[in-house]
């Protein structure tokens, strides 16, 4: 591994696409994709109400 | 880029202004504790930064608040930290940061007043790692637990975000339930008391057994729940009425007990809409249009009588003009300006009477409002009526629901009896205030319809209107407050008169069939709630190989080729053997868990920490800081290292030595060196003699700040005696013979400054000196022509930067005049008398 090439990646913007990419449960993806903003925790916890409540309305 | 200076102005422990000026290859600088030297590297990374690592890190950082400016700088004075920068191709940079409210750092570049947002560096520098390598930091690094080591790691890998991201990831998946909304825990709730009471039917343990085994057991579940109906109900049932079959069954038998249900609806998603939509419906209906509408029937209801005078008069004007002089009803003379006057007034009771016609138009357009206000209000008051109307036919059973739950569900029962009793007083006061209401709104519509419009009647409706709106919110409040309450108190009750009436199997099979829908919800909202353990899982590997992979492979052979080179020869063989991340048994990677791995003569050691000494592991923290900052594409070339060799011994200290002469021979650093070692920096500038250095002592310190003093990099005398030792010697080369000339040149220098100090009191720095002032400042201090002449000779060979030229040739023969010249200069000064 090149160190010079982790500094390159060390904002974090680049690592989401590498990692969805290992991910194969949509609810995962969709909480990932959903880490972004100023406040990226609270917007992923916003995302998982909303697939709950999709759930729990959701109609077969 | 290296750093050519500094000035500093009351920032940390520099009060007055004062400015340091730096090799470009290696400073020292010496100074006990607290003497202020921190403060120079302090002051570089503040300038950079915006922000010190020792503020950074610190716990609290209200501790440090208000500790970047000088508590002696008068109040005048802005505190600021000036750097020049030279770039490769040898242009300067100037960079000044301002230290202002709120800690806040303006910065400039190169003199100019307009303030920029970020230096003008080709990279980001917040990407890369500092080139400061200080001791309180490397202490983060190692001696803490292996968690707060990964943080340390990421931060000097400059893979903060990273560890960020994982935080965020497990605070959520460790802590999911602020996430679920209140719906999904009812249900959730709902499902869980179903489950207890599954589980307490020992008729019914086939289904518990597969119920066990969430969604995927879900068909076996139900394949089950049939055959246990089957056999409750009569064999010729068929499918679709085993369901009504059991209810019956059930309810004939608990009806023989008790009559009633604890049921207590909570406010439906629409309804709530529609109570919002009503709320704002009733707010703007006060605002606009109607009380202004009403206001306007009031202004125009005085026009009523205008209308019946112009009628009168419009008579009257007919009958004027068919008697133009006289009054048409008493016959009497006028003259013609009463006639005129008459005309006129006419004319304006016409206009008047136009308007009047408004009055009916608005009178319609009002009782349409109203009407509109009072259907809104019916569907609204039935909204919230019905609401708990059903709960609370439950009072004239209380008793009789005492019996069934006290005293083992007392709590229960409790609030029951409370939610009864609130809510009664509540949907009381409702009715109450809503026939106020209505009664308001009956007197407005009859002012309406018989034209006594009155403003007190608008007034009294507002406020009826607003105390019915308050009792409601309030109605509302009690009953989403006793919704949960009495959900549980219902499955109790459920419950308790299964067990009565002998059929809590039968409500169980009931409820299992009526719930099917939301058991199937909650194996889904299960499976996602558990599935963030594996969200999880994932992201730790995947963080744990991103950072593995920073601090394994290269990092750790450049960790080791450094630390090869402190490590002595008389050291036992217990040495550090590179990081790895902590693993699981089954071997996968644990999470934010950096280890240190060491060896001790070959054999892998359990606990690498307990193992290395502290001076080991102050090795390999400066090991570890000097390779991240190697590997990364810094724009910086120079590196700060503060007070490095604390508890080595002195074969440790010496080997050091051999890393600094690496780090500026081999991989082109500038070092700038600080510590409190006074042995130690002397044997660092004989280490490094050759490189002629900086070298600067801080004598003391005083409310002015630190007393910086510079120190000659070597004696006169010891670098005559290198340079005869060179010329001497037959193999010496070109390269050794130039240095031998630089060296003369330096002493020519040091010589000049002291003999000037002597004979004019004034300090000039030797390192800024060249042939011209050397010359010039000889003269001034009366030195004889002839060895003036001979010192300016010893600059022939080189520019005014003591640099030789492309075709320079070294000549031995010269090289001894100039040692012989420089040797009369140290006489001449010894000899000399201060003027």
């Amino acid at each position: 591994m090149n160190i010079r090439a982790i500094s390159q990646h060390s904002s974090f913007g680049e690592y989401p696409a590498e990692l969805l990419a290992e991910l194969s449960e949509p609810v995962h993806k969709r909480l990932i994709q959903a880490y972004q903003g100023d406040d990226p925790l609270q917007s992923m916890e916003s995302e998982l109400r909303k697939i709950l409540m999709e759930t729990l309305k959701h109609e077969d | 880029m290296k750093i050519k200076n500094i000035t500093i102005q009351g920032f940390r422990g520099f009060n007055n202004v004062q400015n340091i000026d730096f090799h470009d290859r290696l400073t020292l600088i010496y100074a006990p504790n607290s003497y202020g030297k921190t403060s120079i590297s302090e002051a570089f990374e503040w300038l950079l930064y915006g922000v010190t690592s020792k503020v950074e890190n610190a716990d609290s950082k209200e501790e440090y608040k208000g500790s970047y400016r000088n508590c002696h700088l008068p109040e005048s004075l802005n505190p600021f930290v000036k750097v020049t920068l030279v770039d490769d191709n040898k242009n300067e940079i100037e960079f000044r940061g301002n230290l202002v409210e709120n800690e806040i750092i303006q910065k400039f570049v190169s003199g100019n007043d307009h303030e920029v947002e970020s230096w003008p560096l080709a990279q980001d520098i917040s990407k890369v790692p500092r080139p400061f390598i200080l001791q309180h930091a490397l202490k983060y690094l190692l001696l803490v637990r292996p968690t707060d080591r990964f943080q340390g790691f990421a931060r000097l890998l400059r893979l903060e975000k990273l560890d960020l991201f994982q935080q965020n990831i497990v605070s959520l998946c460790t802590k999911p339930d602020v996430c679920i909304p209140a719906e999904v825990t009812q249900l959730l709730k709902n499902i869980a008391a179903l489950e207890a009471r599954l589980a307490s039917q020992p008729s019914l343990a086939t289904i518990e057994k597969v119920f066990k085994k969430g969604k995927p057991g879900l068909v076996e579940v139900y394949d089950a729940v049939a055959s246990e109906c089957r056999q409750l109900v009569s064999p010729e049932t068929e499918e679709e009425f085993i369901l009504p079959q059991l209810s019956k069954i059930r309810e004939d038998a608990i009806a023989k007990i008790f009559k009633g249900r604890i049921i207590l609806p909570d406010y439906s998603e629409k309804e709530k809409y529609d109570n919002a939509d009503d709320d704002k419906f009733f707010l703007d209906f006060f605002v606009d249009p109607f009380v202004k509408k009403y206001t306007g029937l009031l202004t125009l209801s005085t026009v009523q009588h205008i209308l019946e005078r112009a009628e009168f008069f419009d008579l009257g004007i007919k009958l004027l003009d068919k008697t133009p002089i006289k009054c048409p009803f008493c016959n009497q003379s006028i003259n013609s300006a009463l006639v005129k006057h008459i005309h006129d007034e006419h004319v304006n009771l016409a206009t008047e009477k136009k308007q009047s016609e408004e009055l009916q138009m608005q009178r319609t357009e009002i009782m349409k409002l109203l009407s509109e206000l009072k259907s809104r209000l019916a569907t609204y008051q039935t909204r919230h009526n019905d609401k708990a109307s059903q709960f609370l036919t439950l009072k004239t059973n209380l008793e009789k629901l005492k019996t069934i739950l006290v005293p083992k569900y007392q709590t229960h029962f409790n609030a029951v009896e409370t939610a009864i009793s609130e809510l009664t007083i509540a949907k009381n006061n409702l009715e109450t205030s809503h026939s106020r209401v209505l009664k308001a709104l009956d007197k407005v519509e009859t002012s309406v319809t018989e034209s006594k419009e009155d403003a007190t009647l608008v007034k009294d409706l507002g406020e009826t209107f607003a105390k019915y709106i308050s009792d409601t919110h309030y109605y509302v409040q009690i009953v989403i407050g006793k919704v949960s309450a009495m959900s549980d108190a219902e499955q109790i009750l459920k419950h308790e008169l299964a067990i009565l009436a002998g059929t809590e199997n039968i409500s169980v099979l009931i409820d299992f069939l009526e719930q099917r829908h939301n058991i199937e919800k909650k194996f889904e909202i299960d499976g996602i709630l558990n599935g963030l353990k594996d969200l999880r899982k994932s992201v730790d590997q995947y963080v744990a190989n991103k950072v593995l992979e920073a601090i394994s492979g290269e990092l750790t052979s450049e960790v080791m080729e450094w630390y090869g080179q402190i490590k002595t020869t008389g050291d036992p063989d217990v040495h550090f053997d590179g990081f790895d991340i902590e693993r699981t048994k089954k071997g996968d990677l644990k999470a934010r868990r950096v280890q240190i791995n060491a060896t001790s003569y070959g054999k892998y050691l359990v606990s690498a920490v307990s193992s290395l000494s502290e001076s080991k592991l102050n090795a390999l923290g400066l090991c570890v800081s000097i390779a991240t900052n190697l590997k990364n594409d810094s724009p910086f070339d120079f590196l700060i290292i503060d007070d490095p060799i604390q508890s080595w011994d002195a074969e440790h200290e010496i080997q050091f030595i051999e890393v600094i002469r690496k780090l500026i021979d081999e991989r082109g650093k500038q070092v700038i060196l600080m510590s409190h070692n006074r042995n130690w920096i002397d044997m660092v500038r004989s280490g490094c003699r050759i490189i002629n250095g900086r070298f600067y002592e801080i004598t003391g310190y005083t409310e002015a700040g630190p007393q910086i003093k510079e120190i000659s990099w070597a004696k006169w005398a010891e670098r005559l005696d290198e340079v005869d030792a060179i010329i001497k010697d037959q193999t010496a080369g070109i390269v050794r013979l130039q240095q031998a000339e630089e060296e003369i040149r330096i002493v020519i220098t040091e010589l000049t400054s002291e003999l000037y100090l002597k004979i004019k009191k004034d300090r000039k720095k030797p390192h800024n000196l060249n042939s011209t002032k050397v010359r010039k400042m000889l003269v001034e201090c009366g030195t004889d022509s002839v060895l003036v002449d001979q010192i300016a000779q010893t600059f022939e060979t080189t520019d005014p930067a003591h640099h030789a030229s492309e075709n320079y040739a070294a000549n031995r023969q010269k090289i001894r005049c100039y040692y012989n010249w420089a040797h009369k200069l140290a006489n001449f000064l010894k000899d000399s008398h201060e003027a």
